[in-house]
């Protein structure tokens, strides 16, 4: 073993070597001490797999990018477009942007400029660790697959409605991963339209002037561990099937016209230990088909359910509901939807035989709910003496409120969720 | 005038009625804010106490004091003191026991609890609505000089305040609910003391859902600093109006 041992380090050190300069090789620098400043120029100069390594300062130019390369940025250099067409736009797979500023994107109502452009047919594409500002739109993934973006700031002060677009938008691609972003008062936070097999993650999205999520005609997508605050509308999920919506928070969302989160047409999807918190209705069901909502928290919303009495087949178990102010409102009357060994701290049934399941069903359609529904100025008299009577009425002898719109395993106690 | 305050002030605090209201409102809001599971809870259950038993315990308990210290009135009178000094007494004494019990009885467990503006304007309305419910004790008591019949109008009144009035105008508003009569019952409602506060505390507590009604009402006025301020005009021409009413008749009145 001995007399091998000069010859192993010798043969590591030429190892060594050819990394060491297989990397010097592939790599220019942009910026200061580097060979050029200006990227445009570096990207000429690359070849295949080379890296591009910009160091800080503003570069004032637009980067098309047409062979795989590696662009990382050191020490936060912007680049600027100057409020002109696209900033950067990718026409190469496996391409990797990482460490920019990237700023003022074109700004049209016509044309849809984007911070950076992942373009059609591309594939592997990685973002992560940048800054977008001041785009029209952040990221724009259209019709490309195995793309990440990862841990980018998407933020924009434009003030005018129709030139502000999505942070993140996606059209038509496959496999994507977008895990914690950080996004902030754009139209819609995350846009997915024709977007399959995806994981949304660990996103933080609030202030946007109208979703911060919004899933249209996309399938088998999961999302999980998101924070979705304070957004214009909250989060829609529409004419998709198969996505699962896990462990996400949808808080503060409110407005005549605000959800914490709006299913309109959607079938087969698993939506639990999520978490809907003072949102002015926690889930519009237009159109649900056979979902699973179980183990989420609905806590101090003015609407907890709306459900459509186009929903049918959904069931509702094991769920928490915490001072809303309503639980459950319906425009259906039959019943279409399961409840069962859910929480309602309204529940005001006993339980006998000790199991932790209350011995009578609770009703969760209150007769005031539905009065307000016809009569929305009926609301001024809330909580009020007379009402509590009517309720109180109500719930002995139901007149107004459907029989069989009943949990008939109410829960005693509130779950740990 | 204080000295006269003060006597009767101690006076009521020395009969054990002011003791029991405090220890059952003491009793009610803690175990409200132990039992329930959120604070809000808790809050919902301090404000009913606020909504119904607090004007019933300020009108009935007031009334009945002036009936029955009218022989102290008679003596105090034939002293030289001025009448207006002597019911302005009344007034503060009464007033400032009734509210120290609610203060200490409720008001100790929601700023433990709730230690914000919710909190403070659940406070305010008790208060305020303790004040208002003595002031129409005493009009009450110097418009009638049969006791029961005086009794049956404090009762009455609150009823009127607390359910009647509700009452009819909720029925007004769904026969005229093809009109927009939104801001009409608004303003309506907030005539009524005990709406007035009932609608404060509730754009406070129910805040969700009331943004979830698109009608301007409720948007764009109640929830709003201008509504609240409105409101405690409201109340203090409430607290007002009786109070000075009553002065006026008591000061023109034979003997009590």
């Amino acid at each position: 073993m001995g007399r091998y041992r000069f010859l192993n380090s010798c043969f590591l050190f030429l190892i060594n070597c050819g990394f060491a300069f297989h990397l010097t090789a592939g790599t220019v620098h942009v910026g200061k001490e580097g060979h050029t400043n200006s990227i445009a120029g570096a990207l000429q100069t690359v070849e295949v797999g080379d890296s591009v390594i910009v160091h800080e300062g503003v570069y004032h130019e637009t980067l098309v990018i047409t062979i795989p390369v590696v662009l990382k940025g050191v020490g936060s250099p912007v680049i600027d477009g100057g409020n002109q067409v696209d900033v950067v736009s990718i026409f190469a797979d496996s391409v990797v942007v990482e460490g920019f500023i990237i700023a003022n994107s074109g700004k049209s109502s016509l044309k849809d400029y984007c911070g950076l452009k992942i373009n059609k047919g591309v594939a592997g594409v990685v973002v992560n660790n940048n800054i977008f500002t001041d785009n029209s739109i952040g990221i724009f993934i259209q019709a490309a697959e195995d793309c990440r973006i990862t841990n980018n700031r998407i933020n924009t002060s434009l003030a005018e409605g129709p030139l502000i677009g999505n942070a993140i938008h996606c059209w038509k691609s496959k496999n994507l991963a977008i895990e914690g972003n950080h996004i902030r008062r754009h139209r819609d936070g995350i846009y997915l339209e024709f977007v399959s097999n995806s994981i949304i993650r660990h996103n933080n999205v609030a202030k946007c002037l109208r979703y911060g999520l919004h899933f249209m005609f996309s399938n088998e997508d999961d999302y999980l561990y998101n924070i979705f605050r304070e957004n214009g509308a909250g989060v829609a999920v529409m004419f998709s099937s198969h996505i699962n919506m896990l462990y996400n928070t949808f808080d503060n969302n409110k407005g005549g016209a605000s959800y914490g989160l709006l299913l309109k047409d959607i079938s087969y999807g698993k939506i639990a230990g999520n978490r809907f918190t003072r949102n002015t209705v926690g889930i519009f069901m237009d159109g649900g088909l056979s979902l699973t909502l179980q183990e989420n928290v609905f806590s101090e919303n003015g609407w907890a359910l709306r459900l459509m009495a186009s929903s049918v087949e959904n069931s509702f178990t094991r769920n928490n509901f915490l001072g809303n102010t309503f639980d459950v409102i319906t425009n259906g009357a039959s019943e279409k939807n399961y409840f069962s060994e859910n929480y309602w701290d309204k529940y005001k049934g006993y339980d006998l035989n000790r199991d932790g399941i209350g011995d009578v069903p609770y009703h969760p359609l209150s007769l005031f709910a539905v009065i307000s529904e016809y009569t929305p100025a009926a609301m001024l008299f809330f909580r009020s003496f007379l009402v509590n009577l009517l309720e109180q009425a109500e719930r002995i002898i139901p007149t107004v409120t459907p029989r069989n719109f009943a949990d008939n395993k109410p829960a005693i106690r509130q779950y740990a969720l | 005038m204080n000295n006269i305050a003060r006597i009767i002030f101690f006076d009521i605090l020395k009969s054990k009625i002011t003791l029991i209201y405090f220890i059952v409102l003491s009793l009610v809001s803690w175990i409200s804010f132990l039992l329930e599971d959120s604070v809000s809870k808790g809050l919902l259950t301090v404000m009913y106490i606020v909504l119904f038993s607090v004007p019933l315990m300020a009108l009935l308990y007031s009334t009945i004091y002036i009936y029955n210290s009218k022989e102290f009135i008679t003596l105090l009178l034939s002293q030289p003191i001025k009448r207006g000094n002597l019911w302005s007494s009344l007034y503060a004494g009464v007033s400032a026991s009734l509210c120290l019990a609610f203060l200490l009885g409720a008001g100790i467990p929601i700023i433990v609890y709730s230690f914000d503006a919710t909190g403070f304007l659940l406070l305010a309305m008790g208060t305020g609505i303790t004040l208002v419910s003595v002031s129409l004790a005493f009009l009450i008591a110097v418009l009638t000089d049969d006791k029961s019949v005086g009794i049956g109008l404090s009762i009455l009144l609150w009823l009127f305040f607390t359910l009647l009035y509700d009452a009819v105008m909720m029925f007004l508003l769904f026969q005229f609910s093809d009109y927009p009569i939104e801001a009409l019952t608004v303003l309506l409602l907030m005539l009524n003391p005990v709406d007035l506060a009932r609608l404060q505390i509730m754009f406070r507590l129910d805040i969700s859902a009331m943004l979830g009604y698109s009608g301007a009402v409720f948007t764009d006025f109640l929830g709003t600093t201008l509504s609240t301020v409105l409101s405690f005009v409201l109340l203090i021409a409430w607290m007002v109006a009786p109070y000075r009413l009553s002065l006026k008749i008591f000061r023109k009145k034979d003997i009590v």
